[in-house]
């Protein structure tokens, strides 16, 4: 079969854009080892992984005989009581299920400015959640609100995510929102350099839950 | 040619060759050319602004704005995102039955909704796809080409898809059935033998490595995106039967009784009441009052060259040809493919018409301005600056930033300059075709 792995690069960016990169990695990853096997995974990792680390440990984490957990219910139990949340952030697996499993929370999303992608598409994917900015998202704050992100690997004292969250979070907004959840979706951090992420101390967080 | 029919004809060549250089300042170009006209024939030609402003045919500017309406709420609908998803599915992301789907996918969109209005829905789905897939400069210039040729000849295709039809609609030139029957079948005409000339002889896809990979990856990727996407049938349903509506009053009602300009407006009230807040919304914030501004000042602009009387001595110029009646046929309708590809469509529908009603005069008037229709289609598609949707195109490309062996994929005046001339030859000709076996 005829392979184009350079050009897989541009196809993740457009892919993760929408999808997150998590979720995208993931999704090219079956799809590669449909196609060619662990060889073809390792080619891909190889050739990209640097590039984006986030499908590097996903792909590491396939060739071990990982798959992608999807399940919403420990992050579901944390937001039981909450009126609103916002997540930072958008992975489409994750979001997907999280909507499901809190009818009655009010959620925003936040997108990344990382990877713009067409938002009124990613949106309507989503039914009944808002997008909102830095500039609109502390409409969401109060008692029973919290803000949420994925977290793309995490240590001892700290954990990876998206530059977002360093500003939602900050110590102005922090008094505003009753909890702050990361939700891990890649376990131990990138063993490549974490570009697209920031590290930040792991007790930023109230919870920090595992997928 | 006197003084008066002089300086206003120059006044509007001026105004049509600085829009089509300054294209970012084309509205500002018409608008000061319109009221220049407007002060210089009320001082020195003798013809007051409201004369001119009588010529002006409101009832077109009235469904221009209509038709924007319904672009809107159809896309609003989600609709057209389903049905790109649909044709990148039914093309397998391969390159020959992708070029193939969104040609007719485009030609099909741009016949109901404006042009600028299906580029802006199909384009970025093509891109992603581009994206995803992997290109060569080759396949991604004569891929969007032929996209924007497809999107002319769909505009062509139907009294309500682009500004030429819905001129001669609105002036009563046609009516609704007869510019269809006729403009239609030449136009899938048009489209076949490009097509078929594109894929069989040029073969865009030549030199680009396919990979069944890339195909699968674009595929889900694509279904991923649209994975909860669903056509709001709250918009899609009252638009489709208000257009069904308005399609069948301009088909079965007299234009005498009610005329077209009449139906559109009714229809858009119906669907106005239908979601009153999302409308109002659409034509407040949304709908192109740009487009019904430049076309008003091009009606001032033609409309003093008119009273001047210069039309006449053009028509009378063109009578006096030494040649056949039909040759004579032939010179306006390369001139008007020819000066539309300059001055673009709108200018030259716009000014040529009246030439066109002196020859409708002696001919079958219906192969006259299906003729001209198509000629004008033509020269929309020689140059990307001949039309707005080629420098939206061009827009759209670089911001998608497409990487090509390396490089950033570009779609630019040269790049598109070969499908042009391709896509103008073919539809001049057909066009050309149709008239001769008319007259």
């Amino acid at each position: 079969m005829t392979v184009d792995v350079a050009s897989i690069g541009q196809s993740f960016r457009v892919a993760a854009s929408e999808l997150g990169m998590c979720d995208a990695a993931w999704r090219f990853v079956a799809e590669i080892d449909a196609a060619g096997g662990p060889a073809l995974v390792r080619e891909v990792r190889d050739a990209h992984g640097r590039a984006f680390p986030v499908l590097d440990a996903v792909f590491a984490r396939h060739l071990a005989g990982v798959r992608p957990a999807v399940d919403a219910a420990p992050v579901a139990a944390l937001c039981h009581d909450l009126k609103r949340l916002v997540v930072v952030g958008l992975e489409a697996w994750w979001l997907d299920a999280l909507v499901a499993a809190l009818p009655n929370v009010e959620l925003g999303v936040l997108p990344s400015g990382a990877l713009p992608g067409d938002t009124a598409r990613m949106m309507s994917n989503l039914p009944g959640v808002t997008q909102v900015g830095l500039d609109r998202f502390q409409r969401f704050a109060g008692p029973r609100s919290a803000l949420l992100t994925f977290v793309y690997g995490a240590s001892g004292s700290s954990a990876f995510v998206l530059p977002e969250w360093v500003r939602a979070q900050g110590p102005d907004v922090r008094a505003q929102f009753r909890s702050f959840i990361g939700w891990n979706l890649l376990g131990a951090p990138a063993e490549v350099y974490p570009r697209w992420l920031i590290e930040v101390p792991r007790d930023q967080f109230t919870d920090l839950v595992d997928a | 040619m006197n003084g008066h029919q002089l300086a206003t004809a120059l006044v509007l060549l001026l105004a049509l060759v600085a829009q089509a250089v300054l294209p970012r300042l084309r509205l500002l170009v018409v608008t000061t050319a319109a009221v220049a006209t407007i002060i210089a024939s009320s001082l020195v030609g003798h013809v007051s602004a409201g004369v001119l402003f009588s010529q002006v045919p409101w009832d077109v500017l009235v469904i221009v704005v209509v038709l924007g309406l319904f672009s809107e709420f159809l896309a609003e609908s989600r609709a057209f995102g389903v049905v790109a998803l649909w044709a990148a599915k039914r093309s397998g992301a391969r390159a020959r039955p992708l070029v193939l789907t969104f040609v007719v996918a485009m030609y099909l969109v741009s016949g109901v909704v404006n042009n600028l209005t299906a580029l802006l829905l199909v384009l970025p789905v093509l891109l992603n796809l581009l994206k995803l897939l992997g290109t060569s400069q080759r396949y991604l210039t004569w891929t969007l080409g032929a996209v924007l040729v497809a999107c002319n000849l769909g505009g062509a295709a139907t009294p309500v898809g682009d500004f030429p039809a819905i001129l001669l609609l609105g002036r009563g030139s046609m009516t609704f059935s007869d510019y269809l029957v006729r403009a239609a079948p030449q136009t899938m005409v048009a489209l076949a033998v490009f097509l078929g000339v594109v894929l069989v002889l040029v073969r865009p896809e030549k030199g680009l490595s396919e990979s069944p990979l890339n195909a699968r990856l674009a595929l889900a990727t694509m279904s991923a995106f649209h994975r909860n996407v669903r056509v709001d049938r709250g918009l899609l349903v009252p638009g489709v039967l208000a257009l069904a509506g308005m399609v069948a009053g301009w088909l079965v009602l007299p234009a005498a009784w009610v005329g077209p300009e009449v139906i559109a407006w009714a229809g858009a009230v119906a669907l106005w009441w239908a979601r009153p807040a999302l409308a109002e919304l659409l034509l407040r914030k949304r709908v192109d009052v740009e487009a019904a501004l430049f076309l008003l000042c091009l009606f001032i602009l033609v409309g003093a060259v008119r009273a001047a009387g210069t039309f006449e001595v053009a028509g009378r110029a063109l009578e006096a040809l030494p040649m056949s009646p039909r040759g004579q046929v032939v010179v306006f309708l390369v001139s008007a493919a020819v000066l539309t590809g300059l001055f673009s469509a709108g200018p030259g529908m716009a000014a040529l018409l009246d030439v066109a009603e002196r020859l409708a005069a002696k001919h079958p008037p219906a192969a006259i301005y299906v003729g001209l229709a198509l000629s004008v289609c033509a020269g929309s598609s020689l140059f990307l600056t001949a039309a707005t949707a080629g420098p939206l195109t061009q827009a759209l490309t670089e911001r998608a930033g497409l990487k090509v062996d390396g490089a950033t994929g570009r779609f630019g005046f040269f790049d598109f300059a070969p499908v042009g001339v391709l896509g103008f030859s073919v539809i001049l000709a057909v066009g050309l075709g149709f008239v001769m076996v008319a007259l």
